[in-house]
């Protein structure tokens, strides 16, 4: 009975890790895919597509499509616009959001819950729909094509809020209290005491604005003009027209472009899994 | 605290003033009219710089030129109405048009357009930059369409080789042709470009109309009883047959299936390949017509034109925007571009100008199809982009073997829905 009883076990076992695998797949293989094409020609792309060839490294491969991304797609010049308006952003979000996470959180106010219950309701309405309004705001304050024009507007999220506010909400209050105490000011507490403790909210936040901006199409196609601070996704759309497809272009563009948020994970794993795990998100 | 928030307030209103100052002073400066020109970008971004370069220079008016994917320029256009950013003339493809001209976005060109030049203008171009009975935009060429086909691999095969549209292969002959060359060794004797299905929106026109088919009902403005017609399905069901066939490759493939691989000995690709074709295949590469599939010989057309908007108007540049428009249809403006990309002048006395469309030229069927007023466009109507991304769906999965007329059937639902909600019908 114990002997079936294991079998059984062991069975299921066996199925989850199956599924585990094929699950995983679904996730890497488009990964792997565009890795592995990047190196490929684009005959070779278009005739493996259709096969098991597509994962594997066929045919004559090279480092071509990268060579010419970097020279003719002057790819190191969008990264950079990409990575000083990302990087803005996301420290403009850190500081912005958490100020207002801590005060909703921490600070005891007149229409506090009123405050609250606007952000969650926030939190459900599309950024397409108010896209317009903040665009009108950012040309009449002259920010149009501008790296302010493309950093600060998206800079106060709702989530990113709810997810500071949750964090410091769940901090004792007697930290503040003795810290005040101590002749410590509110900013103070803050800035001294209360970031230092928020450093697994803060790489979440860190990450997901850093993929938020860094993929993000629509926002920056109405605020640049010319190439000043064109950014990498806006590059990457113009690889393909009605008349040619580069996809080996598309693929190396593809894979340089993803390269900084793995290594932002990557870097910032252990910290990002935590705070999923404090705050309660999932998937 | 109360302090603080007062200094943020101040700072705040400081920094609007600041960026407020600059926009106003900007819009203040006066000096010499600029002219800003928007651009679909694509391969004759630097054909272009250099047409204007050369307007800038003889006409003293300042333009600064601006190169956007097609998305993006359309995306941008759409919105710049809301903060006065609209460029004065835009260059993009005529499809485009109709629905920047509802939204208001584009001046009319009746009153600007000489006589003289207008009567110069092929009737293809004529068709494609008329709108709601107005001239909308200008064109410096038209596409050239025909089967582009290896004449060793025809002969090879013993295929007859029309000269001309008029005496283009039925379809028996055509269907022979394509047994005659598989036979002969070709793997795949017709190239169509099945991975990109978008651009048979615009290939497959030819065959679509020959055997009576059509994207939209013009009486209706709407897709259905036209896309969902018995001859639009039959046309869809012979593209499948091919694929059937293996006259076409079920698989993907890219360009060079027909000029460097040798896959194919016919190609349903326009002027833009002439090129690679040329170079690859040197003598070999000629153009037959698309056959009679039994409602005639159609060629099909359209280009990017050159189009004033109401802000030109509006801001009293309409002159200086005319102008370069004008300037832009001189002989040598229109040669710079089409001796780049061998698409056909815009003008009779240009085509004059160029070797190979002169009879027994290369490239003299495509000028002959469009004198001959042949050619088929694809629907001018705000719907386009709607119709565009449905019919790349329908030519993806009937290439896949999907039923031709559920696919169309549904498409045209989809599609007859954005348009009666957008009013576009009306």
């Amino acid at each position: 009975m114990q002997a079936m009883s294991e079998t059984k076990t062991r069975a299921i076992k066996l199925v989850s890790m199956v599924l585990y695998v094929l699950i995983a797949c679904l996730f890497v293989l488009p990964i792997l895919y565009m890795f592995v094409s990047s190196f490929k020609t684009d005959t070779q792309i278009v005739s493996d597509m259709s096969t098991i060839k597509a994962f594997l490294p066929t045919g004559h491969l090279s480092l071509s499509n990268y060579a010419t991304i970097m020279v003719e797609g002057q790819f190191w010049r969008f990264f950079k616009n990409s990575a000083m308006i990302a990087i803005l952003n996301v420290g403009i979000e850190i500081v912005v959001n958490s100020m207002i996470g801590y005060a909703l959180g921490m600070l005891a106010f007149k229409g506090k819950g009123l405050i609250i219950s606007l952000v969650i309701a926030l939190a459900v309405v599309p950024t397409e729909s108010v896209i317009i309004n903040k665009f009108i705001v950012v040309n009449s304050m002259g920010l149009m094509n501008t790296i302010w024009g493309l950093a600060i507007p998206s800079a106060g999220y709702p989530m990113f809020i709810f997810l500071f506010y949750n964090h410091f909400k769940g901090m004792p209050m007697e930290l503040v209290e003795a810290a005040v105490v101590d002749g410590e000011k509110y900013s103070g507490v803050f800035w001294k005491i209360m970031m230092p403790l928020s450093k697994p909210i803060i790489a979440t936040v860190a990450i997901m604005g850093f993929i938020r901006i860094w993929g993000d199409v629509l926002w920056p196609t109405l605020v640049t003009r010319d190439e000043t601070w064109r950014t990498l996704p806006l590059a990457l759309r113009a690889l393909s027209s009605d008349v040619y497809v580069f996809w080996g272009q598309i693929f190396a563009f593809s894979s340089l472009m993803t390269l900084p948020v793995l290594v932002l994970f990557l870097l910032f794993q252990k910290q990002f899994i935590q705070s999923l795990t404090m705050t309660g998100i999932k998937g | 605290m109360k302090k603080v928030v007062l200094l943020a307030f101040c700072t705040l209103f400081a920094l609007s003033a600041v960026f407020a100052s600059g926009s106003a002073e900007s819009a203040a400066s006066e000096g010499p009219v600029t002219i800003k020109v928007w651009v679909s970008s694509g391969s004759e971004d630097a054909k272009y710089q250099e047409v204007l370069d050369r307007i800038e220079a003889e006409t003293g008016i300042a333009i600064t030129d601006e190169y956007y994917p097609k998305d993006e320029l359309d995306q941008k256009l759409q919105v710049s109405p809301l903060v006065g950013d609209t460029p004065d003339l835009i260059i993009a493809d005529y499809l485009m048009i109709p629905s920047y001209y509802t939204s208001g976005l584009i001046q009319p060109l009746d009153e600007y357009m000489p006589e003289e030049l207008y009567a110069d203008l092929i009737p293809s171009v004529k068709n494609e930059t008329n709108y709601d009975g107005h001239i909308v935009s200008v064109a410096q060429f038209d596409a050239g369409m025909a089967l582009w086909a290896n004449k060793s691999m025809l002969e090879n095969a013993g295929v007859r080789i029309p000269e001309s549209w008029e005496d283009a292969w039925t379809k028996e002959e055509f269907e022979d042709a394509l047994e005659k060359l598989q036979e002969s060794g070709v793997p795949y004797p017709l190239y169509i470009r099945q991975n990109k299905p978008s651009s048979l929106y615009f290939q497959y026109m030819p065959f679509l109309a020959s055997m009576g088919g059509s994207y939209l009902d013009e009486s209706t403005m709407l897709t259905s009883g036209a896309l969902d017609s018995e001859e639009t399905v039959a046309a869809f069901e012979y593209l499948q047959w091919m694929v059937d066939q293996d006259y076409i490759s079920r698989t993907c493939d890219y360009e060079n299936g027909f000029y460097e691989r040798k896959e194919s000995a016919l190609a349903l690709l326009g002027h833009w390949k002439y090129a690679d074709h040329v170079n690859f295949l040197g003598d070999d590469a000629i153009l037959v017509p698309c056959p009679d599939l039994g409602g005639g010989v159609f060629t099909c057309s359209g280009s990017t034109v050159w189009a004033m908007t109401t802000a030109a108007a509006d801001n009293g540049k309409a002159e200086e925007a005319w102008t370069i428009l004008e300037m832009a249809l001189d002989a040598e403006n229109i040669l710079t571009v089409t001796d780049f990309n061998g698409a056909i002048p815009s003008r009779v006395s240009v085509m004059d100008q160029v070797e190979n469309l002169q009879e027994g030229g290369r490239l003299y069927l495509y000028r002959k199809q469009l004198e001959d007023g042949i050619s088929v466009l694809r629907p001018l109507t705000p719907a386009h982009m709607t119709i565009y991304n449905a019919m790349q769906s329908v030519y993806s999965d009937v290439i896949g073997g999907a039923d031709p007329y559920t696919a169309l059937h549904n498409a045209s639902q989809e599609i007859d829905e954005v348009i009666i909600d957008n009013g576009w019908n009306n």
